[in-house]
């Protein structure tokens, strides 16, 4: 079939485009600069053709960049020369086939107008594109030689189908591969397979295992009870030793109890008691003995003891002494001291009367009343007479007093009244006072018509002044202040305004210009000021006006205060307007007289005061006076009642009243002594008629006792009490012996009692076993023990032996024993123990070996490891099945390929290389005349034109090329020539030629386009002209208008 | 049989799956407190002597006596006497029938009722070819429900060894209210009529080979003699073959999430987890990256290391690519130029012998290369077919690569 035109809806740059001219049925070269979109437009055949591609494949889409849907449309003739239109649109849009007048075309699928040269097929036959000859020239010798065979076959890429095949097919399987997969699987198997083998061994030997534990079992059993009877034997022989040693102890006590006489035993304590009883004999012997002594010792005491009966009576008496004898100790005691006491008195009282004076007795002293009455009595006196005596004093010194003071009073008073004197008449104060005052009055109105003088004289020098300047003014216009004034107060009202409209601001700037404003107007005003002299004359004017009334005013008050002034000069008796200084003298001089005027008032009131303490000075002094005469009477009656009162008394008148109560007291004391030495006395006689009582009576009873009187009577009593004790001790003690003696009678019979039974007893236990003495007593319990002792150790041999022997054998073992050699049982002993030994070894051994089968038999019994190795076992198997049928198909697929292409090259190849063979011709200008490939599968080669053969691999690269291109042209005319003529694509492939060859190939290409339509898209212009040249009908379709 | 990139434990669990089957036979038993357990043989692979596989059936078996239940046993061609432990005693409560001719047991109750009768026999040696259901006795009278229990191969059984092999009639003489048969790991019923001959098939799928589900039969057998069949399910892991029709995915992204869903789906149907094989089938233009540039792996990876999300987990084993690639073949086969030579090529290869050989020799490198010859197998006429219109769709596909621009 063939393109006739084709209409780009959408595609890449294209948009609504159609071909500017129909293609040709034979060349058609497409020409447009780079860029024009001549690639653009191949994809879209292609795509027409054969479909858009999946939107997710990566290639470029050519979408439509200025509008429309992509697609399009393709007038197509068909071979049948009927024309059909093959449109698409969008990417997934089906395409559709339809007739020129636009019927669709029924059944016909767009493909089958390609016959069986589907897309890939197209690609690589029909199309053919600049890379693939650029290629050439990059590629190696027999990479191109390939390339040529596979030229031959289209350009499938059978070289690397097969590669791959034989590479994938390697990878699973070689040979002697050892890395190779199915290699691998297999030695896995293998190894797998050997460790089945294994454990199945192990398993397999699980039976075995187990009979021979039994086995073991056995023989440990069989070995045990060989080792029981060898410790059996060993046991006996140990025994035997053992009951040895205790056989010989059996024989020797048989021989030593033969020896001994055969006496019964004694019971086991007759030693004992025969001991005792001997004991107890001479026990009784001893104490018989002790007790005699004892006894003669106490008759002999008891002789000895003798009682005095006398000394006994008396022992009333003597106790009742006894109890006095303290009394009568203390007495005499007291004797002394009363004597004593009596002689001190006695000159006590003596010197007491000395002191008292000569004729002071006994008598007097008793007679003298020093009771308490009379005591207070005295002191009565003595206190009056104190007492007036002290008055007197006392009228005394304040006569003296008064008489002082009214003395005092006097001078003072005359004192004052010569000071008052001294003053004179003065005025009284207060008339001095007002005229001072008056004065000072007048002093100020003088001082302050003086001060109104001064400013008089100043307010006139003014008036003067102000007349010259009011003179000097000429009158100017004056700048009013008004125009000021207004602006200000236009400020204000702008101000005001604007805060009530809300505009403070802008009026706030108003009013500020305006201030200035009138500032500035005000200042100008004030600078006039020189100038301005309306202001200022009326200023003036007025000034003068004000100084005249002052000065008026002035003056009136001037006057006034003259008349004043007049007035208080008067009254002080002045001239009528003193002077100044007139005035201060006067002053100073009134103030002189108002204090005269006070000196004077203040002394005539002293005087007066003092002429009242005068008076009342005088008075107190008659008074005193008085009470001095009182108290002086008063004081001769006092005493007076005291002389007759010593008189009374014989003492003295002229006795001090002091000493009178230590008069009393000493007289008091006086008779008190006196009367205590009577009673001193009195005392003394009782006491020593009580003593001499108690004497006779101690004599009394030491006669009584026949004791001597020797010594003082108390020492006597003494004696004669410690007598008493003793003789009473004594007494005791002879009872006592007496009790003592008639116990010990007592008990000595009993003792002696005792012996005898004793001693009895002892005769018959001797008599009982037939000894004289204990000594042979001893003797025959000796015997008869030891002989005991032999039957027991004999007893205990013999049971020891049995217990040895165990009581069967006992009578074998004495047997044995009789015949018994220890030496030789020794070696016996030693051979069986290392019997022992060895059998105990073996048993060790078998448990071991037991040990060893049992771990064995658990590990056969634990083992899943069979389980997972088979598991293996068969997954490696299938997997060797798979890979291996993976590997056939590889290699059959490898085969099958090698088989199609050599058929296919055998078969086919004769036409395509005929084809090609006259293309090449054609494009190398005849150079080469035959291309060769023979059928023995030996290297295909070129003919020259000179004849020579060139190989493959000889022909220069671009030889090759031309070859490459030659080939590829006869494959495409053989295949439209066998099959159906399809539009045969060129995408500028004479671009790298040379002129001639281009030209040559250009011929080529005219040539194929006589077979089939060819569309050659190039942008060079000369490559164009080349094939106008080979093709004069061929259309030229410029795309680079668009 | 474990997976590559499965992790550890769901490795372990798949690997002891049939293990956990058993126990929960043995727990449906005890659940149900049913009043025996039939065993028909194939207990354990003698070939692996396995002794960890006694030792657990022998636990099984004692907890079933803990609960008061008793088992009845045949041998089968796979644990025949002699592949037996001597060194294990099963328990008490495990009776195994004799090798030397059928036995009879009656199994009473707790008050001594006879509840059923049971007549067995077991294999004394693994290649047992002798037709064993001929010996057993016909039914007597005084037998309450009767069972057979035998390990044999039902006419022919195809895809098993002719071991025991009887036929239906055989069976149905003795006239036997059931059989419970063993051998054939497909669960299969042969007759549910009056008379029930089931093969209860193995509990746990080993592999791809045993798909479907896997169980036990619970039979309820009323007073009355009804007799109900129920089906429990006691594997854990399904293997399943999943096919997937690829056809127009374009973008592999796209269909690795149409797999996952598609997978998380059927994991959950099942409700349980499934060891499943892809099969993508369909013309799409992936064809090439699945098969020649590592899809396929690419896929088989993302889909272990993230499995498909789901209460039930989805291990893939393998995904295999029946895809072809999206090529009007008859329009490639009229072709001229390589591409309809490949493909006549193909067409000769199949139709004509000598170029299958020639194509044979070219794999039989490894088909009989020393590594590999004894785990691999020749394939057949058939399969090789497959793998060469394979290869032919491989080669267009590669072929057809272009239209770039």
């Amino acid at each position: 079939m063939k393109i006739r035109s084709l209409y780009i809806d959408g595609f890449g740059k294209f948009h609504d485009w159609k071909s500017p001219t129909a293609f040709g049925e034979g060349l058609t070269a497409i020409v447009g600069p780079n860029e024009a979109g001549k690639t653009t437009l191949l994809a879209f055949i292609r795509r027409m053709l054969y479909g858009f591609p999946d939107g997710r494949k990566n290639l470029n889409h050519y979408p439509p960049l200025n509008g429309g849907k992509i697609g399009g449309r393709l007038e197509i003739l068909g071979e049948d020369g009927q024309e059909y239109i093959l449109s698409r649109n969008g990417v997934r849009g089906k395409p559709s086939l339809a007739y020129a007048d636009g019927t669709t075309a029924r059944g016909l699928k767009p493909l089958s107008l390609l016959g069986p040269c589907d897309q890939v097929f197209y690609e690589n036959v029909c199309a053919i594109g600049l890379n693939e000859l650029q290629e050439i020239s990059t590629l190696r010798r027999d990479e191109i030689r390939d390339r040529l065979a596979a030229a031959g076959a289209g350009n499938l890429p059978v070289r690397e189908v097969a590669t791959s095949l034989q590479e994938a097919a390697d990878e699973l399987y070689v040979a002697r591969g050892k890395k190779k997969k199915i290699n691998t699987l297999v030695s896995d198997l293998k190894d797998v397979e050997e460790k089945i083998r294994d454990v199945k061994k192990r398993q397999g030997e699980y039976d075995e295992i187990n009979e021979a534990i039994a086995r073991e079992r056995e023989a440990v059993g069989l070995v045990e009870g060989r080792q029981k009877a060898i410790e059996e034997e060993i046991a006996y022989f140990k025994a035997l030793g053992q009951a040895w040693e205790v056989f010989v102890k059996r024989e020797e006590s048989r021989d030593t109890l033969q020896k001994i006489p055969n006496i019964k035993p004694f019971p086991a304590d007759a030693l004992e008691k025969l001991s005792r009883i001997e004991a107890e004999v001479q026990r009784l012997e001893a104490e018989y003995g002790e007790r005699t002594r004892k006894h003669s010792r106490s008759e002999e005491e008891f002789d000895r003891c003798v009682v005095r009966g006398e000394v006994l009576g008396q022992t009333d008496a003597i106790h009742a002494l006894e109890r006095k004898i303290e009394r009568y100790r203390t007495q005499v005691n007291d004797l002394k001291k009363a004597q004593l006491e009596g002689e001190q008195q006695q000159v006590n009282f003596a010197s007491m009367l000395k002191s008292l004076g000569g004729d002071w007795d006994e008598e007097r002293i008793i007679r003298f009343d020093t009771s308490i009455p009379a005591k207070d009595d005295a002191k009565q006196l003595r206190d009056r007479l104190a007492k007036t005596a002290n008055d007197c004093a006392v009228q005394q010194s304040q006569l003296e007093v008064a008489e002082k003071e009214a003395e005092e009073r006097r001078e003072s008073l005359l004192d004052l009244q010569r000071r008052r004197d001294d003053i004179g008449d003065v005025a009284d104060p207060g008339t001095a006072r007002e005229r001072l005052s008056l004065s000072r009055e007048m002093l100020s109105e003088i001082q302050h018509v003086q001060e109104l003088e001064t400013r008089l004289h100043s307010i006139r020098q003014e008036e003067a002044r102000t007349a010259e300047i009011k003179a000097s003014i000429h009158s100017a216009r004056a700048v009013p202040s008004w125009p000021g004034i207004l602006v200000a107060l236009s400020a204000l009202l702008v101000f005001v305004w604007g805060s009530l409209t809300g505009t403070l601001q802008i009026a706030g700037l108003i009013a500020l210009i305006l201030l200035v404003a009138a500032a500035g107007i005000f200042l100008a005003g004030r600078k006039a000021g020189d100038v301005d002299n309306i202001v200022d004359a009326a200023h003036h004017e007025g000034e003068g006006e004000t100084l005249a009334l002052q000065r008026r005013e002035i003056e009136h008050e001037r006057s006034k205060r003259e008349e004043k002034i007049r007035s208080c000069a008067a009254s002080l008796g002045c001239d009528s307007l003193p002077t100044r200084t007139a005035a201060e003298e006067l002053v100073h001089a009134l103030e002189d007289a108002v204090r005269e005027a006070d000196r004077a008032s203040d002394l005539d009131k002293e005087i007066a005061r003092a002429e009242v303490l005068c008076s009342s000075a005088d008075a107190s002094l008659n008074k005193a006076q008085e009470m001095m005469d009182a108290a002086l009477s008063e004081r001769e009656d006092a005493q007076a009642a005291w002389r007759r009162w010593c008189r009374e008394r014989d003492l003295p008148e002229t006795m001090n009243p002091d000493l009178i109560p230590d008069l009393i007291a000493d007289i008091r004391q006086a008779a008190g002594l006196y009367v205590q030495v009577g009673a001193t006395k009195k005392r003394q006689e009782e006491l020593s008629e009580e003593i001499r009582s108690f004497e006779e009576e101690i004599a009394a009873v030491a006669h009584a006792c026949n004791e001597s009187l020797s010594g003082s009577p108390d020492v006597v009593l003494e004696g004669l009490i410690r007598l008493l004790r003793d003789e009473e001790t004594v007494k005791r003690r002879y009872n006592a012996l007496t009790e003592r003696l008639n116990e010990e009678g007592e008990a000595l019979r009993r003792t002696s009692a005792q012996y005898d039974t004793a001693k009895a007893s002892l005769d018959a236990m001797l008599k009982g076993r037939g000894a004289e003495t204990p000594e042979e007593y001893r003797e025959f319990e000796r015997l008869s023990r030891e002989r005991q002792k032999l039957e027991g150790s004999i007893q205990d041999a013999e049971s020891a032996i049995r217990r040895i022997s165990g009581e069967e054998r006992y009578h074998d073992f004495i047997t044995a024993l009789q015949e018994y050699d220890p030496v030789l049982m020794q070696v016996r002993l030693q051979e069986k123990e290392s019997e022992l030994q060895g059998i105990r070894d073996r048993i060790t051994d078998l448990h071991q070996e037991i040990g060893t089968l049992r771990e064995r038999r658990s590990g056969i019994e634990g083992d899943d490891e069979l389980t997972r190795l088979l598991s293996r076992e068969a997954a490696l198997k299938e997997e060797i099945s798979q890979v291996s049928r993976q590997w056939a198909v590889y290699t059959t697929a490898s085969s099958l390929l090698g088989m199609a292409v050599e058929t296919f090259e055998r078969e086919r190849q004769p036409e395509i290389l005929r084809e090609a063979q006259s293309f090449f011709t054609g494009i190398t200008g005849g150079r080469y005349t035959r291309v060769v490939k023979p059928f023995d599968g030996s290297e295909p080669y070129v003919e020259e034109a000179t004849g020579g053969q060139k190989k493959i691999d000889e022909l220069s690269r671009g030889t090759a090329e031309q070859l490459y291109l030659a080939l590829r042209f006869g494959y495409i005319r053989d295949y439209a020539t066998s099959s159906l003529p399809v539009p045969v694509i060129f995408d500028d492939i004479l671009v790298n030629f040379d002129p001639d060859r281009r030209k040559n190939a250009c011929q080529a290409i005219a040539n194929l386009a006589e077979t089939c339509q060819v569309l050659y898209f190039t942008c060079h212009p000369q490559t164009v002209k080349d094939l106008i040249e080979a093709t004069p009908d061929a259309v030229v379709m410029d795309i680079s208008g668009e | 049989m474990s997976l590559p990139g499965m992790d550890q434990r769901s490795s372990a669990d798949l690997a002891d799956a049939t293990y956990g089957a058993w126990r929960e036979i043995i727990d449906l038993c005890i659940r149900e407190a049913v009043d025996f357990l039939l065993v028909a043989g194939d207990v354990y692979d003698s070939a692996d002597k396995n002794i960890r596989a006694q030792l657990q059936f022998k636990e099984g078996l004692k907890r079933l006596g803990e609960n008061g239940i008793a088992a009845y046993i045949v041998r089968g061609n796979h644990d025949p006497d002699d592949a037996w432990s001597r060194s294990i005693a099963m328990p008490e409560n495990a009776f195994i029938f004799s090798s030397k001719e059928p036995e009879v047991t009656i199994h009473r109750d707790q008050e001594g009722r006879p509840l059923a009768a049971i007549v067995g026999m077991s294999f004394a040696t693994a290649h047992i070819r002798d037709n064993l259901a001929e010996q057993f006795p016909q039914r007597e009278k005084e037998w309450p429900y009767t069972i057979g229990l035998l390990h044999c191969s039902v006419g022919g059984a195809r895809g098993h060894e002719p071991y025991a092999p009887c036929s239906i009639q055989d069976l149905r003489r003795c006239g036997y209210d059931y059989w419970a048969l063993g051998h054939i790991h497909q669960p299969t019923a042969l007759d549910s009529g009056d008379s029930h001959i089931v093969y209860a098939g193995n509990p746990q799928g080993r592999d791809m080979g045993e798909t479907s589900e896997r169980g036990c039969r619970l039979v309820t057998v009323g007073a009355d003699g009804a007799v109900e069949v129920e089906v429990v399910r006691t594997g854990k892991h399904l293997w399943k073959e999943v096919a997937i029709d690829v056809s127009g995915s374009e973008d592999l992204g796209i269909l690795e999430e149409e797999i996952r869903r598609k997978l998380a789906m059927i994991s959950e149907e099942e409700g349980v987890s499934v060891v499943g094989r892809l099969i993508l089938t369909g013309a799409t233009t992936l064809h090439r990256e699945l098969v020649a540039k590592g899809g396929i792996v690419a896929l088989e990876d993302r889909l272990i290391e993230d499995p498909p999300a789901g209460r039930y987990p989805f291990y893939p084993e393998r995904i295999i690519c029946r895809t072809v690639p999206v090529i009007d073949r008859d329009a490639a086969l009229a072709r001229d130029d390589i591409l309809g030579e490949i493909c006549r090529q193909g067409d000769l290869a199949i139709s004509d012998e000598s170029g299958r050989s020639r194509l044979r020799v070219e794999i039989s490198s490894l088909y009989q290369s020393t590594t590999a010859r004894a785990y691999t197998s020749e394939l057949d006429d058939e399969e090789f077919d497959v793998i060469i219109r394979e290869a032919e769709a491989l080669l267009l596909s590669q072929l057809s690569e272009g239209g770039e621009e």
